[in-house]
């Protein structure tokens, strides 16, 4: 006999002596609870010990005597004698049957019994006791409405899994707070998940406070996508069943989570012939149009993945695009043909007639076209509404100062910061109403490089990157004219030809990069080329030859304020006119254009490495927040991305350098502008009683100014309109703007006067 | 060298039955009769398991109050703990998990079953 068969024979005669003692206990006093419960539990562990063996006669007798014994210690039976009688039987004949098992390997005399005693034993069952018992487990709530978290990408990677499966499970496993004080490991657990092809970590909207933050509470949820049978899924969570739930994917719900998405995200000619072929099912243009497309992640991935596993239903899947084109605006023809008495198409302006009528689903409309001069038009409005909240604060300090009306103020001061917010959020709707992917400028870019290389005998690869990144349209719509003299420099004078490239040792084709990226409120554009890069030494030969430095400044020079010297109007380093730039009319404009719009130009260069210029916009153009200075009695606004610190200056922080007067600010001389005197205003500089005087230091690009001003006032947002008329040729103003009290507030240009103090 | 399992059970036989299991997959084992017994050697060792496996009905303490005073001890609380139970118990099952156990086998427990759910809840097995 194996040990542990003999181990069980033992232990039973051992558990079948203490039934029998509970037993008489419990005959002696019908209410002793201590004998009930030994009762039960060495009746409980007999049958359990059985359940090891293959004996299942003795193991159902032992489970209709445990759900007896377990009814007399919940208190649902009461003991009777007549009850004791049979259990006493019970106990007689499995000792029979246990002693048999030792000389036959079975409990013969239990097989024998069997039935009669489990009849006998569920007739002492109170009625109704297993049905309550599964009410108890039905699930107590509707599950919540699961949220898919299934980005783009992941989307178009699982496409590929309905080649072997039909349906795949959408899990969210979200762990019970105190999830570790189970001796759980949910990431562990997740990550175990059998069939998992995807899977990601979802993190809590808001997280506590940090010293409220529990180290050892669960937050986190973990979703993720398998391919496993739902049975295996449930078995691998089926102690976390009340934090999971799964919902079944297949490849038209998939569908329907990002057709609409891959559709926006691509160009508009190839949406529109992708929807076009689509719909007309022509499959083969469908394989030509994919081999046009080699972004292997991209929409065209999704619509690739898509159609291989949508191909079994064709209909289907035409019908899935229709949806999305018409959602999105793309397609009307739904519309005119269902418009009662509307005008019968003609075939040959409607090649998609047929499929008007394809489906009944009539979505709602996702996407509208608006003219961009609408969208222009509620911007100017949203900037007008920016000023005209600004007068509040002016009307809070009136109340106070003319009227004495301090509650008022205090009231009127709410009032606006209440508005303000709404403003804000209205700014940035509007805001982000006019973005637009950089795409839309970078796309004519592969056709300019490739006619251009061709042109000039140079072999190169253009690679963008980026062209999701959004922008504002006013800024994009700037950005192409200067790119375009970015990109004709690199490819005219950055890039060698390949005969140059290949002496240098350098790879050819050369490579030319245009991407884009958000920092911060910024978004970088950067093209870089591996060509010559800049020759400080020619720059410099160069602006002396064209008399914008004298040889002794230039010798000054470091190599990175040579390079700037590109920028100057009317540089040019390129000994013959080309006719694809050097015209000298290049990178002054590119910087023009890009500080005009608020942005910055940098330049980063290695000597035969190549040559990387980034423009750094703003993400929008609108309002500029400017700090209101006093000469005199009049109000001057700085815009406050170029003022650098404010200070006060004693007469003798001042020193005279040569003619100039200059500021020692941070162990540095800076040239220091008395505003005052510059404009005219009456009396001086205001001093206080220690004789010192205001100064704003402001900073343009690596230049520094001191301004000698009156005083300071508030900061606020206005809208900086260029000057017009006459007063255009005042370059030391940037332009006008409107204060909230209705005065005129003119804007200074930094830039300019910090060259006019050099000039 | 394996993990350590604690076995906690009355029954000699079920002890036996699940020492010889686990270790034919190079577990140690530890057993108890009892959850004061189980919580007398917790204390007291050196080398504290990695699981702990128990049965609800004891005499002396219980499963589920062995349960509550592991998971009340520093290197109690994260452990992995399994309850043995019978098919019938669920509202045992629910107790358990709402006192801390990671889960639950059901008796009788097949080599199979027990190694699969040790897999699950034991991580770095």
């Amino acid at each position: 006999m194996n040990p542990l068969l003999a181990q069980f024979v033992d232990e039973s005669a051992e558990l079948l002596d203490r039934c029998n003692e509970g037993l008489l206990r419990l005959e002696q006093d019908p209410q002793d609870r201590a004998a009930v419960d030994a009762l039960f539990r060495a009746m409980h562990t007999l049958k359990g010990n059985s359940g090891l063996f293959d004996f299942p006669e003795l193991t159902e007798v032992l489970h209709a005597a445990e759900d007896v014994m377990e009814a007399l210690r919940l208190g649902r039976l009461q003991y009777q004698p007549s009850l004791g009688d049979l259990v006493f039987h019970l106990l007689d004949v499995v000792r029979q049957g246990v002693a048999d098992i030792r000389v036959e390997q079975k409990p013969t005399a239990v097989i024998a019994q069997a039935t009669a005693l489990i009849t006998a034993l569920k007739g002492w069952l109170p009625q109704g006791a297993a049905e309550a018992d599964s009410i108890q487990h039905e699930p107590s709530a509707v599950p919540e409405e699961l949220q898919l978290v299934l980005p783009f990408a992941a989307q178009t990677a699982l496409w590929p899994v309905f080649e072997t499966v039909d349906t795949l499970w959408y899990i969210a496993y979200r762990p019970q707070p105190d999830t570790f004080y189970h001796g759980e490991d949910p990431f562990w657990h997740a990550r175990r998940t059998p069939g998992v092809v995807w899977g990601t970590i979802v993190a809590p909207r808001s997280w506590p406070a940090l010293e409220n933050f529990d180290l050892y509470r669960c937050v986190l949820e973990f979703h993720l996508v398998s391919q496993a049978a739902q049975a295996d899924i449930a078995h691998h969570f089926q102690f976390q069943r009340d934090s999971v739930r799964l919902c079944a994917l297949d490849r038209w719900r998939l569908a329907d989570l990002g057709g609409a998405e891959a559709l926006t995200a691509m160009a508009g000619a190839r949406r529109e012939a992708l929807v076009s072929l689509l719909q007309r099912g022509a499959w083969e243009e469908w394989e030509r149009w994919l081999a046009e497309e080699p972004d292997a992640s991209g929409p065209a991935a999704w619509f690739r993945g898509f159609a291989q596993a949508g191909q079994q239903d064709p209909d289907r899947l035409r019908a899935a695009v229709r949806h999305w084109a018409v959602s999105l605006g793309l397609e009307t023809c739904v519309g005119t043909e269902e418009k009662p008495g509307g005008l019968p198409p003609s075939a040959a302006s409607r090649p998609q007639e047929d499929l008007g009528r394809h489906d009944a689903v009539m979505p709602s409309t996702a996407t509208i076209r608006v003219p961009a001069a609408k969208i222009d038009r509620l911007m100017a409005l949203v900037g007008e509404l920016v000023v005209a909240k600004n007068g509040l604060p002016y009307l809070a300090k009136k109340a106070t100062s003319e009227y004495g009306a301090e509650p008022l103020a205090r009231e009127l001061r709410a009032q606006y910061a209440a508005i303000h917010r709404i403003v804000e959020d209205l700014k940035m709707a509007v805001f982000d109403v006019r973005m637009v992917p950089l795409s839309t400028v970078f796309q004519r870019f592969p056709r300019l490089v490739r006619d251009l290389a061709r042109k000039l005998g140079k072999q190169v690869t253009l690679s963008v990157v980026g062209g999701e990144t959004e922008i504002d349209k006013g800024v994009a719509e700037i950005l192409a004219e200067p790119l375009m003299h970015l990109i004709r420099n690199s490819l005219d004078h950055g890039i060698e030809p390949p005969e140059e490239r290949e002496r240098l040792g350098k790879r050819v084709p050369a490579e030319l990069r245009l991407s884009a990226w958000y920092e911060g409120d910024t978004v970088i554009v950067e093209v870089s080329d591996d060509g010559r890069g800049l020759d400080s030494d020619r720059i410099k030969q160069r602006a002396q030859e064209k008399g914008i430095m004298t040889a002794s400044d230039l010798a000054r020079l470091s190599e990175r304020d040579a390079w700037h010297l590109i920028f100057h109007p009317g540089f040019s380093t390129v000994d013959r006119v080309s006719d694809v730039s050097g015209r000298g009319v290049g990178m002054d404009v590119v910087k023009q254009v890009v500080e005009r719009s608020g942005g910055r130009v940098a330049l980063d260069s290695h000597k035969n490495q190549g040559l990387r210029v980034r423009l750094m916009l703003p993400l929008a153009m609108m309002s500029r927040r400017v700090m209101v200075v006093e000469l005199g009695d009049q109000p001057f606004g700085v815009p406050i991305e170029h003022i650098v610190e404010v200070v006060r200056c004693a007469p003798d922080g001042q020193q005279s350098l040569g003619q100039r007067a200059t500021l020692v600010w941070r162990g540095r001389s800076i040239p220091l502008v008395n505003l005052g005197e510059m404009f005219h205003t009456i009396p001086g500089p205001r001093l206080n009683g220690f004789g010192e005087c205001a100064v704003l230091v402001g900073r343009v690009d690596d230049a520094e100014v001191g301004l000698i001003v009156d005083g300071f006032r508030e900061t606020v947002d206005v809208i900086v309109t260029p000057l017009e008329g006459p007063l255009a040729q005042l370059s030391v103003y940037e332009g006008s703007a409107l204060l909230g009290d209705g005065s005129v507030l003119l804007v200074l240009n930094l830039r300019e006067l910090i060259q006019w103090q050099w000039s | 060298m394996g993990h350590t399992v604690l076995v906690v059970d009355d029954s000699a036989t079920m002890r036996l039955s699940l020492k010889t299991t686990l270790e034919m997959h190079q577990f140690q084992v530890q057993t108890a009769e009892n959850g004061v017994i189980a919580l007398d050697w917790f204390r007291a060792t050196h080398q504290p398991p990695a699981l702990v496996i128990t049965d609800i009905h004891m005499p002396e303490m219980d499963g589920l109050a062995l349960i509550r005073e592991l998971r009340a001890l520093p290197r109690g609380r994260f452990l992995p703990i399994l309850v043995l139970t019978t098919e019938s118990q669920e509202d045992y099952r629910q107790e358990a998990r709402r006192l801390g156990a990671t889960g639950w086998l059901i008796k009788p427990v097949r080599g199979s079953d027990l190694l699969a759910v040790i897999d699950r809840v034991l991580p770095h097995h």
